[in-house]
């Protein structure tokens, strides 16, 4: 692991715009404007927007369970690393993201992630980023405090704290069996998941290219999950790649960066590689 | 374990089996993901749409059992509602101990939030099952669906 690159990459922030539209009599609030850390959550981030909108006098109280987040023009992924929303956004470089609060009935497709729900969905994910890893082999041995203060240093934002625990996650005893990475297609599709290992047959170390590749290949679902499987070929990756970045934490990686690099000191701190893929 | 052919060659055999029993199953995506939907009441009176999946997990190499509740409306219900009054889970279990065991998480498909019971036992539990072939996932079912309240034929007539 490289301290300087985790470093980097836990101190990198975003802005991002928060609009009240309550259409309420005295009119909407001010936008709330804040960096935000990439690796933080909008269902972390929320509460402190609301508690800025409830701030005016006489103003109507905005309560939680009453909103529903929109972006795009599509409801908003509250549980998504904002630093993946940022990249998924097809927004210029620096400029900000804007997130619409609505107090409207929210559509079907949009689910309310408040913090204890989060805080469970980011166990599951370290959890299975160890089973990946490791065939759970760390997280089984954690002591049961320690998977939770994990998640306290992500809402503290307290780097030392996250990475004294983090590093038993990452500099295991063994290699990593396979590589957590989550690909995003683009259009709002799902991210796509599968066992990618950490090396070909021949020794040579897969590199995100590949697994992206391999990842994207319409037939990954269905062939069966064999070895070979997880050992891309390099004419999927062209003919799949072909004039598409891969983006994370707002950087356009390049395709021949080694996936157990990527890995090490680009997962967010769920322990997911997470890759945007953007369109040229 | 099972592999991604293997769970797919069950899916199928599972469906013909349900339907043989009229509990109305059926395969979607290609045959990726098996789906069933009935009403349930709310104590209140108000009936929901409980949709359930069966869907292959890669990392895990298990069926995982995916599940959510809709109003008429087609929203969803409140996360309290469907573990206290849908799932009826006693107080006496925390709120912290359920969402160890079942939580939200994105959809594989659909890309929206569904419930799943987390599948990182599955493998295990299974082991201690004795299974031939095409009787899987009836004996998973088995074991998660009614965790949910889904109707299981009983297994020895099949």
């Amino acid at each position: 692991m490289d301290y300087e690159v985790s470093r980097k990459v836990w101190e990198s922030l975003v802005p991002v715009q928060f609009t009240l539209q309550s259409g309420g009599p005295l009119g909407d609030p001010l936008p709330y404007y804040t960096m935000l850390p990439r690796f933080t959550y909008l269902a972390l981030a929320l509460p402190k927007a609301l508690t800025s909108f409830n701030r005016r006098e006489d103003g109507v109280t905005i309560h939680l369970d009453k909103v529903w987040l929109e972006l795009n023009g599509v409801p908003a992924k509250m549980y998504v690393p904002i630093g993946v929303i940022y990249d998924q956004a097809k927004i210029e470089a620096e400029s900000i993201l804007e997130i619409s609060v609505k107090t409207t009935p929210p559509p079907a497709n949009f689910q309310m992630v408040d913090q204890e729900t989060m805080k469970a969905m980011f166990m599951q994910n370290i959890k299975q980023a160890d089973y990946l890893k490791t065939e759970a082999a760390v997280t089984q041995a954690m002591m049961k405090d320690e998977l939770p203060q994990l998640w306290r240093s992500v809402v503290n934002n307290n780097f030392d704290e996250f990475w004294a625990m983090n590093r038993k996650l990452m500099e295991t005893d063994k290699e990593f069996k396979y590589v957590p990475i989550r690909v995003y297609p683009g259009d709002d599709k799902p991210f796509k998941q599968s066992q990618i290992k950490t090396k070909k047959p021949d020794g040579s170390y897969i590199t995100v290219g590949e697994a992206v590749g391999e990842l994207l290949q319409p037939s990954s679902y269905s062939t069966p999950s064999s070895s070979e499987s997880s050992t891309p070929t390099s004419t999927s990756e062209c003919t799949i790649l072909k004039e598409r970045r891969l983006i994370s934490h707002g950087i356009v990686i390049p395709y021949h960066t080694p996936l157990i690099f990527a890995a090490k000191n680009l997962s967010y701190p769920d322990n997911f590689v997470h890759i945007v893929i953007a369109s040229n | 374990m099972l592999t991604e052919q293997q769970f797919r060659d069950e899916l199928r055999i599972f469906v013909e089996k349900m339907n043989e029993n009229n509990i109305n199953w059926k395969l979607q995506e290609n045959g990726q993901t098996a789906r069933e939907s009935h009403l349930v009441e709310l104590p209140d009176g108000e009936f929901v749409t409980q949709d359930s999946h069966i869907i292959y997990n890669s990392t895990y190499q298990t069926p995982t059992l995916w599940f959510n509740f809709h109003a008429k409306t087609g929203a969803p219900i409140d996360i309290e509602i469907v573990e206290r009054d849908l799932l009826k889970i006693p107080k006496t279990e925390s709120t912290a101990s359920i969402r160890t065991r079942i939580s939200q998480y994105e959809h594989p498909f659909l890309g929206v939030l569904y419930y799943n019971i987390h599948p990182c036992q599955t493998s295990q539990i299974m082991k201690e099952l004795k299974l031939g072939e095409g009787t899987w996932l009836m004996s998973w079912l088995s074991v998660y669906g009614q965790q949910i309240g889904l109707r299981i034929p009983d297994i020895q007539n099949l």
